[in-house]
């Protein structure tokens, strides 16, 4: 088996258009999609957006008449305090717009009312309208704090023009809402008596929770992520073209007369796309990260994560490029390794999200593209890199090997093992 | 040694080797001779255990090889008709890459592919990539690789096509002193007869799947013993002539070639003189006679009624 890895990773290696094709393109394809889609997704924006904020709400009025309904309830005093403080502190409306204000530098924030936003909207004077609907503090207090059910929610309008922008705010606001809903939650399982605990974690959350190093993901890494997914197919389908072009079936039937099994043959192809998968894929996020800052602060557990995912899906990879080969030889045709590479591989990568961030797809589009190989890789590595512990990335790497297995197998039963078909 | 029987191949309706019996016996050179299509490589490729029969049996050494391939496969050296190597690799490292799969390691891999490439005559040029070679070159590094396990029997499939002079000279040589000096028993596919005729022991002339004669040479064109072919030149072809000809008992058989007509005649018929007054009579100007001792093409020719070569 080795022999064969040995002399298929030679001949890759003596073939300089396939080597440039396989680890530079994507590099250059990750550096002129996260400039020119670029800063979109960055942390580090270089643009401004004005933003309305138009409050239909009144929350000094919600806070006193939840106190009033605090003192109809059978509550022990102790608690009634309690909660009356932590509702004077808990003021989401003041924090959200301390959010927009003061961490989020790229954002100008105007007060105004529906009608006036509307009309600046059309105008293109702004960028965003976010609407605080009458009675959000009150529902939100009574959620938070008295098991509630009416849902607090912020509306937010986009203006056609600037939708890019509108789609980051909407990402920051979601994760506003997200963490604010967690906390309060906490806070509520500890209890009305940990009420000056709420105070403290509501403060933390407009502290930390506006963007850290990690969050949101960078284009540059985005595109990474995405390309280094997306040609790793290609080393697949490029074995198979070579597969293809070496005049396997001869070869093969060398091997036969040998004495030797030809699954050797095809598990030491399996064995370079493999290889050659890591290799590519490391290369890229090395380069990547140095010569761009991406998957910045470097720290040796996320790192590992990550190869853990490239090795995972090496194999995969490995698994789609044994089929393919597999394939070629049986019918000793070259159009499944080519067709794979010009339209299948495009198929998968635009469901698994290489181009587009899969967040702006349908739901059923990202069901689907969740279930590709790349898909699901894409997503395990931005997990990763977002910092997200082991035990969520697993199943997706499970998932991976399953796929892999499936498609080995498959590979396996249509592999000519015997002699020449028929 | 190696046998067939009745050994038939059909790919869907076509019958590509039909019931063909063949034998070798040790240290035998025997040839097989057809034109392209006649089924050659099918034939040679269920000896070899890499297409299985339609019918028919192959045996080595009495034990049934169709049954149990392992039987021939490790005593069998086979040069495919087309290259099987990598263009990209010199041919040292294609040869090297061979033996390993043949389980060879260590210095009696080295030895054997040094032996192998010498064997070919490419020492000094073994470095270079298999794709800067030329055709004769890649055909004889296509050769040691099936040399490499210093096999009993070697079967070849028209290793001489479509190379220079020199090139198909040293296989051809080579293959006899393989024959003659080593022992080596060989099967030999062509459809160039001088290189049976110059190789082989026995010949068989095989055409659509068929084998429709089989000897020596001598044998073979002893078939043709009680006859032979004359080639008159004409100025240009006669109809008329043709016809007056084919009407002559004692003429067998006419045919045209491209500067006038072939005749088959029984031997010393003495017919020149009736021919030329032939020709007088249908005012066909002959420029040209020449009358042939009969060959092998001569013998497929007179067979199928076409040439080896088209
Ligand atoms: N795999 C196949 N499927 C269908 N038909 C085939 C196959 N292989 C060979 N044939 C047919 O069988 C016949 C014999 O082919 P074969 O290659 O054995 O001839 P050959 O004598 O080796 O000819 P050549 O001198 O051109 O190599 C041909 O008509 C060919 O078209
Ligand atoms: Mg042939």
């Amino acid at each position: 088996m080795f022999n064969f890895w040995e002399k298929d990773m030679k001949l890759l290696w003596r073939d300089r258009t396939e080597l440039l094709v396989i680890f530079l393109m994507p590099f250059i394809l990750i550096i002129i999609l996260g400039f020119a889609l670029g800063s979109v997704m960055s942390g580090e924006m270089t643009f401004d957006m004005t933003v309305a904020l138009v409050e239909k709400d009144n929350p000094a009025e919600a806070a006193s008449s939840f106190v009033k309904q605090l003192e109809e309830q059978p509550l022990p005093e102790q608690a009634i305090t309690g909660l009356t403080q932590a509702a004077e502190q808990l003021q989401p409306n003041q924090i959200l717009q301390q959010l927009l204000e003061e961490e989020l530098d790229f954002v100008t924030v105007k007060q105004m009312d529906a009608e006036q936003a509307e009309a600046q909207l059309a105008a293109q004077e702004i960028d965003v309208i976010i609407t605080i609907p009458e009675n959000f503090t009150s529902d939100f207090l009574q959620a938070s704090l008295l098991n509630g059910s009416e849902k607090s929610t912020i509306h937010i309008v986009k203006g056609e023009h600037s939708h890019l922008e509108g789609d980051i705010l909407q990402n920051i606001i979601g994760q506003f809402t997200a963490t604010m809903n967690l906390e309060t939650a906490i806070a509520k399982a500890a209890g009305p008596n940990m009420s000056a605990d709420v105070e403290v974690d509501i403060e933390s959350i407009a502290k930390e929770e506006t963007i850290t190093n990690r969050e949101p993901i960078s284009s540059m890494e985005y595109y990474t992520i995405g390309m280094a997914v997306m040609f790793a197919f290609f080393v697949a389908s490029t074995m198979a073209g070579k597969a293809y072009t070496e005049h396997s079936q001869l070869v093969l039937n060398r091997i036969i007369l040998s004495g030797r099994h030809p699954l050797y043959f095809l598990l030491g192809k399996l064995l370079a796309v493999i290889l050659m998968t890591i290799i590519q894929m490391l290369l890229l996020f090395g380069l990547s990260s140095l010569l761009m800052q991406s998957f910045q602060p470097f720290t040796w557990e996320i790192s590992l994560t990550i190869l853990a995912i490239t090795v995972f899906y090496a194999v995969a990879v490995g698994a789609i490029g044994s089929l393919l080969i597999a394939i070629t030889i049986r019918f000793n045709s070259n159009s499944v390794a080519g067709s794979f590479s010009g339209g299948v591989v495009s198929v998968m990568e635009l469901l698994g999200g290489s181009f587009t961030p899969i967040t702006t797809f349908p739901d059923i589009i990202q069901t689907i593209g969740s279930w590709t190989p790349n898909g699901m890789t894409l997503r395990a590595y931005m997990l990763a890199n977002q910092g997200m512990p082991l035990a969520d990335i697993l199943p997706y790497m499970y998932r991976l090997i399953i796929i892999a297995v499936v498609i080995f197998a498959i590979s396996l039963m249509i592999f000519p093992t015997r002699r020449a078909a028929s | 040694m190696l046998e067939t029987e009745a050994l038939r191949k059909v790919f869907k309706k076509q019958v590509a080797v039909d019931d063909v019996n063949l034998y070798l016996k040790q240290g035998e050179s025997v040839g097989l001779l057809g034109p392209n299509g006649a089924g050659k490589s099918t034939f040679i490729s269920m000896i070899a255990t890499l297409t299985k029969p339609t019918s028919g049996i192959v045996t080595w050494n009495g034990k049934n090889v169709i049954k149990n391939p392992n039987i021939i496969r490790p005593t069998l050296g086979m040069v495919p008709q087309e290259i099987a190597l990598y263009k990209e690799l010199s041919a040292y490292e294609n040869v090297k890459f061979f033996g390993k799969i043949y389980r060879l390691h260590g210095k009696k891999l080295e030895q054997r592919v040094q032996e192998v490439i010498e064997l070919v005559g490419l020492k000094d040029r073994q470095k270079e990539l298999v794709n800067n070679y030329s055709g004769g070159m890649q055909r004889r590094i296509n050769i040691a690789v099936a040399l490499l396990h210093e096999p009993e029997i070697i079967i070849m499939d028209e290793p001489t096509v479509g190379i220079d002079p020199q090139s198909r000279n040293y296989i051809l040589e080579m293959v006899k002193k393989l024959n003659e000096e080593k022992g080596m028993t060989v099967l030999y596919t062509s459809h160039y007869m001088e290189e049976v005729e110059r190789l082989c022991d026995r010949i068989y002339i095989m055409d659509h799947g068929k084998v429709i004669a089989t000897g020596t040479k001598d044998e073979l064109t002893g078939i043709l013993s009680s006859e032979e072919t004359i080639n008159l030149e004409l100025e240009q072809q006669s109809k008329v002539f043709e016809e007056a000809l084919r009407e002559q008992s004692t003429v067998l058989k006419v045919t045209e070639w491209e500067k006038g007509l072939r005749l088959i005649v029984p031997k010393n018929s003495r017919e020149l003189a009736g021919i030329f007054h032939l020709a007088e009579q249908y005012q066909a100007a002959i420029t040209s006679v020449n009358i042939q001792v009969p060959s092998l093409e001569d013998v497929f020719l007179h067979l199928t009624g076409r040439r080896l070569r088209d």
